[in-house]
């Protein structure tokens, strides 16, 4: 075995983009890692980040030791009326810190994908659905329609990692399973053409026509029935077909419509047969600060530590109103898996939790670097469907704080703490 | 030997020891219980003379973490708005945290609450492999109690697959051990045996006999195949069974045959109430609670806890997929999730609102005090409402008064839905609980069925988890109110309310196994499925991370 062998790391989690892929091989490669195997445009990009010489805690711009950034952010928060925890793009652990800090400070809690998440609550939380995981989906779906944008660009190995055309548990000669698409772009591929701004409409019709309740030709507005005929027969058909969704593609009026029609064809169809709805999300760990949330504070993210308790509002807590209207006074944005900084655009005094040397839209108030969880320290995320959380490694020796770390400190550097 | 605290003229229940409510002074120091010791007097005196004195409180059936009640807390958007908890002044005093919820109470919450009944220990049931790691994180933030896991085994396809080639007993069991210590279980269970399975492949049910959709295993096999492997293995807890046909009219002679099948093997029937009924009456409902009550009695190798139902609104949080689609239709508020998970197993949460004037509601509540009340041997049956399932556990004060105060019992009948007080036994039964035996079906009974050598009693040596309850004719407010709780040493509750916040450990088992099992279940992860065994497996230091592991040895099952 040589040198270069022993280095590598070998069934290495990624955490960015939600699909929770643990297979990767990775090796050093210029103080940040080249992916071996398993890799992807994300992967490869994010692992590839290299810690930078100027690595240190800024006030204003300025480089300070590291106590002087952690005091400057506690007297910005001890200042504030209204401060707001926001970003979370964090492991567990420093998910758990954020919210404590926001307990501590009385503090509104937002993920920056929390809209995402919240275009799926009309289906998760009013009426429920019928959900499955992806090692379901890799040995039992036989049928994979995927509704609104093509889920492969947000998630590159969706297809061979949960569709491979292979043998499976149940089926020794491998699995034919057709990939359908009604969106943008999908008639080039064989499916149903259609501009996000319709979807509703082509969900609502597959529904009908499932349901043999053919809609009035005027009602029909200029689609051709046929191939949602062709669909519902193929679904009809299939022993486990999937409908999945990535509700974070779905930045458009009535995307949560879409998702609940969905999620309705769903149950319609397991009034015979099985399917299962695949509702794919969760890059920068926001199914798992959605999972924290949920069993900490009783709410799914937009949540505020008030005197009277945990008030949930996903419109009113919502992080682009709370700084345009003036309520929120403070900023503190968590940023440690991301590639790059989407700090929102506020005048209020703004902490920032990132990994050094991303570059920034702007300079803000205090700048805490962190390491990235499962490159720089261990940590724990969760994947898209919301059942399975993996283990993130340390891969290099950095002298990064997490952001767990790194928000103790300032927590005990408010007034009035214990410690 | 550090400060030594003396509780002082206490009555003391504590069945394990054969002390039933003698006055006497109790010692503990560093946590742990000593003695009385000689000369030097205790540093801390405490007077709780005329009080009843137990060891803290240990709920062996309660969901309480994990996927499903997350799930659960979602749905219950109401539940969280309408019980608030929050607790003034937050990490300034104590280390208290804000949460909220009944039915699907917040972690913090859950272990205050837990703790402000004068429970020390709670053991979550239901946790399905795939979700290991996340409700292990999930009793991480948990406070003030110790906890620990069933893993739900036998419809996960791996194991199905071995049994359906013939696996030797060996090579079963070394799947089982393998499985408890890469999820840190410290019991096995098995939900709806194979029917899990079954409805992923569109079986809508599947009776104790019946061989499964694809792999052609009947429920039988795959709970004679579990309970043995756990015998062989040693694991104390035995095979904890929920059985088939849950909910269904007639369901009782499922159970009277899941208990001949383990024919002298130690099994755990959980939440009878919901396995013990009839096709009698008009309304083809009725309860058989008097024939499991007799099976059970005369079946020495078969211990039980009940799953009360009370009534008001909650959430039905289960791993049974088949069922709870079929209980979708019940479904108040009108919503309901299931889910098939990750070749292992799955989950379905039906909100629910059990009503008293409701016929089916009020009989399942009758039915549940009736096996209470005539299965004789305390040390076999354990109190729970398989929270939130049949209620939220913060009834159990309720619960109690009804075991224990027949008058009361009586009062209770008389407002329920009048046909179904008229088709229960229950107004003709006479026993009352006596104080003796809630200690015991809420300590001493669950400590012994899982192993837990130094919980729920009060000899020397044993943790100093304890309860000091002012002795109230109104048992009701007598347990919900306890006048001191302490666990591991320190004072946690004074009156009711929690004023410290502590971290408290998780139970494991660590049954061996043949390493040879290690390659071949690497295999199937790394070719079937979407994690790979060595990220699947949770190392000891994320379990103790947050508080003690506690790792019991495999001693064999008290029922064997
Ligand atoms: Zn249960």
């Amino acid at each position: 075995m040589t040198v270069t062998e022993d280095a590598r790391h070998r069934e290495v989690v990624c955490p960015f983009c939600g699909l929770g892929c643990d297979d990767l091989t990775l090796s050093p490669a210029g103080g940040g890692f080249a992916v071996d195997a398993g890799g992807c445009p994300i992967s490869a990009a994010r692992f590839a980040l290299v810690v930078p010489p100027a690595a240190g805690a800024r006030v204003a711009g300025a480089e300070v030791a590291p106590g002087q950034a952690i005091a400057r952010a506690a007297a910005l928060l001890a200042a504030s009326r209204l401060p707001l925890v926001g970003g979370l793009a964090a492991d567990r652990a420093g998910l758990s810190a954020a919210l404590a800090l926001a307990e501590r400070t009385g503090a509104v809690v937002d993920h920056s994908g929390a809209a995402a998440l919240h275009r799926n609550l009309p289906a998760a939380r009013e009426t429920g659905w019928m959900v499955t995981t992806l090692s379901e989906v890799r040995n039992r779906c036989d049928l994979f329609l995927a509704l609104g944008p093509d889920p492969a660009t947000a998630f590159p190995r969706l297809a061979e990692r949960a569709l491979p055309v292979a043998p499976t548990l149940f089926s020794a000669v491998p699995l034919a399973r057709p990939r359908l698409r009604i969106g943008p772009g999908a008639g080039a591929e064989g499916g149903i053409e259609c501009p996000p701004g319709r979807l509703l409409e082509a969900v609502t019709l597959l529904r009908a026509v499932l349901g043999g309740r053919l809609p009035p030709s005027a009602a029909r507005a200029g689609w051709d029935l046929a191939p949602f005929e062709t669909l519902t027969e193929r679904l009809r058909a299939a022993t486990y077909p999937v409908l999945a969704w990535n509700a974070g593609a779905m930045d458009f009026p009535g995307a949560d419509l879409v998702i609940l029609g969905a999620s309705e064809i769903v149950r319609d169809l397991n009034e015979k047969g099985r399917a299962a709805a695949l509702p794919l999300g969760g890059a920068e760990n926001l199914v798992g600060a959605a999972q924290i949330a949920l069993w900490q504070a009783g709410y799914p993210l937009r949540h505020a530590y008030g005197p009277g308790g945990i008030e949930h509002d996903p419109r009113r807590f919502e992080t682009a109103r709370l700084l345009s209207s003036g309520e929120a006074d403070a900023l503190v944005w968590i940023a440690a898996l991301r590639g790059e900084v989407t700090l929102p655009e506020t005048a209020v005094p703004t902490i920032l939790l990132a990994p050094p040397g991303l570059s920034l839209p702007r300079e803000p108030d205090v700048f805490l670097p962190v390491g990235t969880p499962g490159i720089d320290h261990a940590g724990l995320v969760f994947r898209s469907d919301g059942v399975v959380s993996l283990p993130l490694r340390r891969l290099r020796e950095t002298a990064l704080p997490s952001v767990a770390q790194t928000l103790a400190a300032v927590i005990a550097a408010l007034p009035g703490a214990s410690s | 030997m550090s400060a030594v605290t003396a509780l002082r003229g206490g009555r003391i229940f504590d069945p394990a020891q054969g002390r039933a409510g003698d006055g006497a002074d109790l010692f503990f120091a560093d946590g742990r219980i000593i003695s009385a010791p000689h000369g030097s007097p205790a540093a801390r005196d405490i007077d709780v003379s005329g009080k009843v004195v137990m060891a803290g409180g240990i709920d062996m059936h309660s969901h309480i973490a994990g996927g499903k009640v997350n799930i659960a807390r979602s749905l219950m958007i109401a539940d969280q708005r309408e019980n608030p908890d929050a607790r003034a002044g937050g990490l300034r005093s104590g280390g208290l945290r804000s949460g909220g919820g009944r039915a699907g109470p917040t972690t913090f919450t859950t272990g205050y609450r837990y703790a402000e009944l004068g429970y020390t220990a709670v053991f979550e049931p239901a946790m399905v492999p795939a979700n290991a790691r996340h409700a292990h994180a999930e009793l991480a933030d948990t406070p003030m109690i110790d906890k620990g896991c069933y893993v739900m085994l036998g419809n996960d396809d791996c194991f199905l697959r071995l049994l359906a080639r013939g696996a030797a007993a060996s090579e079963l069991a070394d799947y089982v051990a393998w499985m408890m210590r890469a999820t840190q279980a410290i019991a096995v269970k098995v939900v709806n045996p194979g029917g899990i399975s079954a409805f992923k492949f569109n079986g809508r049910s599947l009776h104790f006999d019946d061989p499964s959709p694809f792999y052609e295993i009947t429920p039988r096999r795959i709970v004679t195949a579990l309970a043995t492997a756990l015998r062989d293995l040693g694991v104390v807890h035995p095979l904890h069974i929920h059985a088939n046909d849950l909910g269904l009219p007639g369901n009782v002679e499922t159970t009277l045959a899941t208990i001949a099948a383990a024919d002298g093997l130690p099994i755990h029937l959980t939440h009878l109430q919901f396995h013990s009924y009839g096709t009698e009456g008009d309304r083809r409902f009725s309860s058989a609670a008097a024939r499991i009550a007799e099976a059970v009695n005369r079946s020495r190798h078969v211990s039980v806890d009940i799953g009360q139902v009370m009534f008001g609104q909650t959430v039905t949080a289960s791993g049974d997929t088949m069922s709870q689609y079929r209980n979708r239709r019940f479904a108040s508020p009108k919503k309901w999730v299931c889910m098939d998970i990750e070749c292992d197993g799955g989950c379905g949460l039906v909100p629910f609102r059990y009503r008293d004037q409701n016929f089916v509601n009020a009989l399942q509540w009758a039915i549940g005090l009736e096996l209470f009340l005539l299965i004789e041997d305390p040390w076999r049956v354990f109190l729970t409402t398989d929270h939130p399932n049949g209620a939220p556990f913060t009834t159990y004060p309720h619960l109690i008064r009804l075991l224990m105060d027949k008058g009361f019992r009586d009062s209770m009948l008389a407002t329920i839905h009048p046909e179904a007080a008229a088709a229960s036994t229950l107004g003709s039964i006479r026993r009352e609980y006596s104080l003796d035996e809630i200690a015991i079906i809420t300590r001493a009974g669950p400590a012994r069925i899982l192993g837990l050598a130094d919980r729920g009693h009060l000899g020397a040596g044993a943790a100093a988890d304890i309860t000091v309850l002012a002795d109230d004719p109104d048992r009701e407010a007598m347990f919900s109110r306890p006048a001191l709780v302490f666990k591991d040493g320190t004072q946690v509750v004074r009156d009711g309310r929690v004023i410290a916040s502590v971290q408290g450990g998780t139970h494991v088992t660590e049954p061996a196994y043949d390493r040879a099992i290690e390659s071949r279940i690497d295999s199937f992860f790394a070719e079937n499925l979407t994690v790979r065994a060595g990220n699947f497996r949770i190392s000891d230091d994320q379990v103790a991370e947050s508080g003690p592991r506690f790792a019991h040895p495999c001693a064999g099952s008290a029922l064997a």
